[in-house]
């Protein structure tokens, strides 16, 4: 389970497409805006996309200054045992 | 999934309070306090592992594995932020091929450098690590060894190795990697203020109005410090950016003022801007008279390579550094063929964006913040061009307070902190103190509690300096026989793999050890790997760009029977007698030392280990308890006592300005800016009422210098070593990407940024592709003098070179862009200069 908050700059006079691109985005979930074009938003895994390629996607979009992450939880889900192996790989 | 509804919808307001409270924002009905998740994840800080910004980060610890990270709303840096490669921090640690036990090349039980690597205990490690580092003490002497450290060393593992290496080995071959980084920044600071390390702080982020970028990405290599600057640029009227790069990157999407000049020519710019100031009489007379010294530097100094090169055979004043005073006339003079048009024509940057910038700088309205990273460091003429833009900022007096600020950032965690802090480079010892100093040995011996003349003085028998570059030339040339790298990358990292590198590695007569949590390039271009615990799997402490020094806990437990470089350090200290590595005329200067280790004289020795530890002593404000595996294994707070030692050169040592604070005001605080006296930081340096070293009534003091002032330095325009010709007709610039940090070890295992960016590609003008039939997404093949790699041709990515240029990120082993480099340095600063060289590129 992905659960992330990030905070977005938007460039001068794009805050209006960032935040169109913003409410499209499958995941993503926008919970304030301010008016110098600041965005506080969550992003969580969807099914067809994970919180890490959304927010790989929200680094490189058009209109976005600056894409800064504040929170990340990444627990495994409850329903699966916390793995004790060193080498596992963290799961998704 | 079957995750708990409830559990989510808490842990998402967690993220929204979060953020609202990085943002500085007030949202009704959440909570601004830090993130709750119901009290079964343990939070502590800890700076972030990458970059030099040093940001601080909390991290959540559930049942002994790193579950959560959040940017750590208390931290000045970064003020509760991340970036994306600070996201995945703690993904580092847990990729599938994390080395756990040591491995050897063997070949029928033996070990044989041309067998396969197999699984060995630490005994058996280290001794054939032993054997081999007293057989090539014996035979090539002080030369015969060496090691090769890391500005992502904690502050306590440069400090062990530089005591290893320079007074257990008693031998000036020790260099960080940070030479490949920071050594240019560290030779203009010393030349023109005689302290190292930027005066002013990040809090010039918000306090400038004109930002200067001069060859740093810092969008890409600095997002936290890009986001700052961004917020400023976006909410500060009458605020402005300037960019300068070889390329246009991402930068240029905030900047006021773009400019992509031809390679090299950057000494150019700063001399016209400098010219300007003078021919508009804009500077600050009454600066100049009371602060500052001018000089000039001797010119035609060559590019660092071997000695037989006709580039250096034709050098008239080869890696001379010498300063000579000269007057203000004489500087105004030598800037006079710097006219606007002379600087546009060379540079291929329109005149008129060149004034603009120049007038930023003259404007005594205005603070002007310059920054810069590898454009200027990695560079053959890298101390000049530094020193080029402090003479723009004296020139002007801004300098040395809030928003004037010329700004060195760095690339590596504790580069500053570790590196040029406690001084791991051949010529360094602690606080800004010099091996070529006979007072300066002397006080570290006897802080060392060592005999006189132990550290080997640049005269005498293995008191041969020996730079990064030159350490695989002297593994090639069969000089050095043993090398110890740990905590970087260097096969990967080192210009020339091709011709220096790989045959210095390979050398049969050479014992290579890599120290490492992952089998990188390096390690498995080694005889000997060693399996390393990392970041918070140790207590450590790293300094950033801004001299801010911060602590963390271990906070996890390294896997398998990997160890700490500074275990490793310590505990190989104890498989050599000192009278296998000292002569006997030294040893009999202190006979009471005969028969010991080197870990009885160095680490034993009533000082690094006079702080008791037990078990579940280190604990946090909560009362958390933490372990500390080094200090468990040796029976001493082992990083305590090597902090405490070392801080003994900041405060008894002939240098002042140094001062931090004691060891356990750093586990309470998120860092402290040096210098620190009586418990309070320093955020600029040099100005009176900000830095206590500076008198009342004396104003601005540069007391690195013994009169007090700063050098402006005069240099000029000189050409680069190998510019394009008709053969190899393009510019090769190398550097980063986003996603990735330095040389992919640790975030291309993590998958999501390896998918992100699995491959180095060649990013090129359309024009350029064009010409050579090449399309976007055609594979090439890119040749130099040194070598070729296959790639694929990107002309529509983030990264835009003019014609001519081509550029290749360098974190992608399989394509290994240092193939291709040219082992070209700075003759002052022993720098590597990857931004230019002659490449071309054809269809594969």
């Amino acid at each position: 389970m992905n659960i992330a908050g990030v905070l977005i700059h938007a460039y001068p006079g794009k805050q209006g497409a960032v935040r169109a691109t913003l409410e499209t985005l499958a995941g993503v979930e926008l919970h304030h805006e301010t008016p110098d074009g600041r965005f506080i938003v969550t992003v969580e895994d969807e099914a067809d996309t994970s919180c890490d390629t959304t927010i790989m996607q929200l680094q490189r979009m058009p209109g976005i200054a600056a894409a800064t992450l504040a929170y990340h939880n990444f627990e495994p889900d409850n329903s699966t045992p916390i793995p004790d192996v060193r080498n596992d790989r963290m799961p998704n | 999934m079957t995750t708990n509804v409830s559990r989510r919808e808490m842990l998402k307001a967690s993220a929204v309070a979060a953020t609202a409270s990085a943002a500085g924002v007030t949202l009704a009905g959440v909570n601004p306090a830090l993130a709750q998740d119901g009290g079964v994840i343990r939070w502590d800080k800890a700076p972030c592992r990458f970059c030099g910004t040093g940001c601080s980060v909390l991290v959540g610890v559930n049942d002994g594995r790193v579950v959560a990270t959040q940017g750590d709303p208390d931290a000045p840096v970064n003020r509760g932020l991340n970036c994306i490669k600070g996201y995945f921090l703690a993904k580092i640690m847990y990729g599938e091929d994390r080395l756990t036990k040591p491995l050897l090349r063997k070949k029928d039980g033996k070990y044989d450098k041309n067998g396969d690597f197999e699984e060995v205990s630490w005994d058996e490690a280290f001794d054939i690590m032993a054997e081999k580092w007293v057989a090539a003490r014996k035979a090539k002497g002080p030369k015969g060894v060496g090691m090769f450290g890391s500005g992502q060393w904690t502050v306590w593992e440069g400090y062990a190795a530089q005591k290893l290496i320079k007074a257990g080995f008693r031998s000036n071959s020790l260099e960080p990697n940070a030479r490949h980084c920071m050594a240019s920044a560290v030779g203009a600071f010393m030349r023109a203020f005689g302290i190292d390390e930027p005066m002013g702080c990040y809090d010039d982020l918000e306090h400038a109005d004109v930002f200067v970028l001069w060859g740093a990405n810092m969008a890409e290599m600095h997002p936290i410090l890009w986001s700052r600057l961004t917020n400023t640029r976006l909410t500060k009227e009458g605020s402005e950016v300037h960019v300068l790069s070889t390329f246009e990157n991402r930068n240029f999407e905030l900047a006021d003022n773009g400019m992509v000049f031809e390679p090299q020519t950057d000494l150019a710019i700063a001399n016209y801007i400098a010219n300007y100031i003078i021919q508009n009489e804009a500077y600050d007379k009454d600066f100049l008279d009371k602060h500052v010294n001018f000089t000039k530097t001797p010119t035609d100094i060559g590019y660092g390579l071997r000695a037989d090169d006709p580039r250096e055979k034709a050098a008239a004043n080869r890696a001379k550094g010498k300063l000579s005073k000269i007057s203000f006339e004489e500087y105004a003079k030598s800037l006079e063929p710097y006219t606007l048009e002379y600087t546009a024509e060379l540079t291929k940057v329109p005149a008129e964006n060149l004034k603009k910038l120049a007038e930023a700088y003259a404007d005594p309205n205005k603070k002007v913040a310059s920054f810069w990273t590898m454009g200027f460091n990695q560079h053959t003429r890298g101390v000049w061009v530094n020193g080029l833009v402090y003479n723009i900022h004296l020139l002007m007096g801004k300098i040395a307070e809030p928003g004037n600020s010329p700004f060195s950032l760095t690339g590596q965690p504790s580069a500053c902190g570790t590196a040029r802090e406690v001084g791991t480079f051949t010529h360094r010892l602690p606080a800004d103190l010099v091996v070529a100093n006979d007072k300066h040995r002397a006080f570290a011996e006897k802080i060392w509690k060592l005999p006189e003349g132990t550290i080997p003085g640049p005269k005498s028998e293995g008191g041969t300096l020996i730079h990064a570059v030159a350490m695989h030339r002297a593994l090639k040339d069969g000089v050095m026989n043993c090398f110890w790298v740990l905590c970087n990358n260097n096969m990967q990292a080192a210009a020339n793999m091709n011709d220096e590198s790989w045959p210095g590695w390979r050398n049969p007569d050479n014992f290579i050890t890599v120290s490492d949590p992952y089998p990188t390039v390096s390690a498995v271009a080694a005889d000997l790997i060693l399996p390393t615990s990392m970041w918070t799997e140790k207590e450590g402490a790293y300094g950033n760009a801004e001299r801010r020094t911060q602590f963390w806990r271990e906070q996890v437990s390294g896997p398998g029977e990997s160890r700490s470089d500074l275990w490793q350090i310590v505990e190989f200290s104890k498989r050599i007698k000192v009278d296998d590595v000292w002569e006997a005329e030294l040893l009999d200067k202190m006979p009471e030392y005969k028969g010991k280790t080197l870990y009885d004289i160095l680490y034993a020795n009533g000082q690094v280990d006079q702080f008791p530890y037990e078990d579940g002593m280190v604990t946090d404000g909560d009362g958390n308890a933490y372990k500390n595996h080094e200090s468990e294994d040796f029976g001493f707070y082992v990083q305590k006592g090597l902090f405490e030692e070392y801080r003994r050169f900041q405060y008894e040592g002939p240098k002042k300005g140094h001062e931090m604070a004691d060891y356990d005001a750093y586990h309470k605080a998120r860092g402290m800016r040096w210098p620190v006296i009586d418990g309070k930081e320093t955020l600029w340096r040099f100005r009176e009422g900000y830095d206590p070293h500076v008198a009342e009534g004396e104003g601005v003091k540069f007391y690195g210098k013994p009169d007090g002032r700063a050098n402006i330095i005069a240099a000029p325009f000189e050409p680069a070593a190998e510019p394009p010709d008709d053969e190899f007709d393009l510019w090769l610039c190398t550097g980063r990407v986003l996603e990735h940090w330095h040389s992919g070890s640790m975030t291309r295992r993590v998958p999501e940024l390896h998918r992100a960016v699995p491959d180095a590609v060649v990013f090129m003008n359309p024009k350029d592709a064009k010409k050579r039939k090449l399309r976007d997404g055609s594979t090439c093949k890119i040749a130099t003098r040194r070598g070729e790699i296959v790639t694929r041709v990107e002309t529509r990515g983030r990264n835009k070179p003019p014609q001519g240029l081509v550029f290749v990120p360098w974190f992608d082993e399989s394509r290994l862009v240092n193939k291709l480099t040219l082992d070209q340095t700075d003759p002052l600063s022993k720098e590597t200069d990857y931004k230019k060289c002659a490449c071309k590129v054809e269809k594969a």
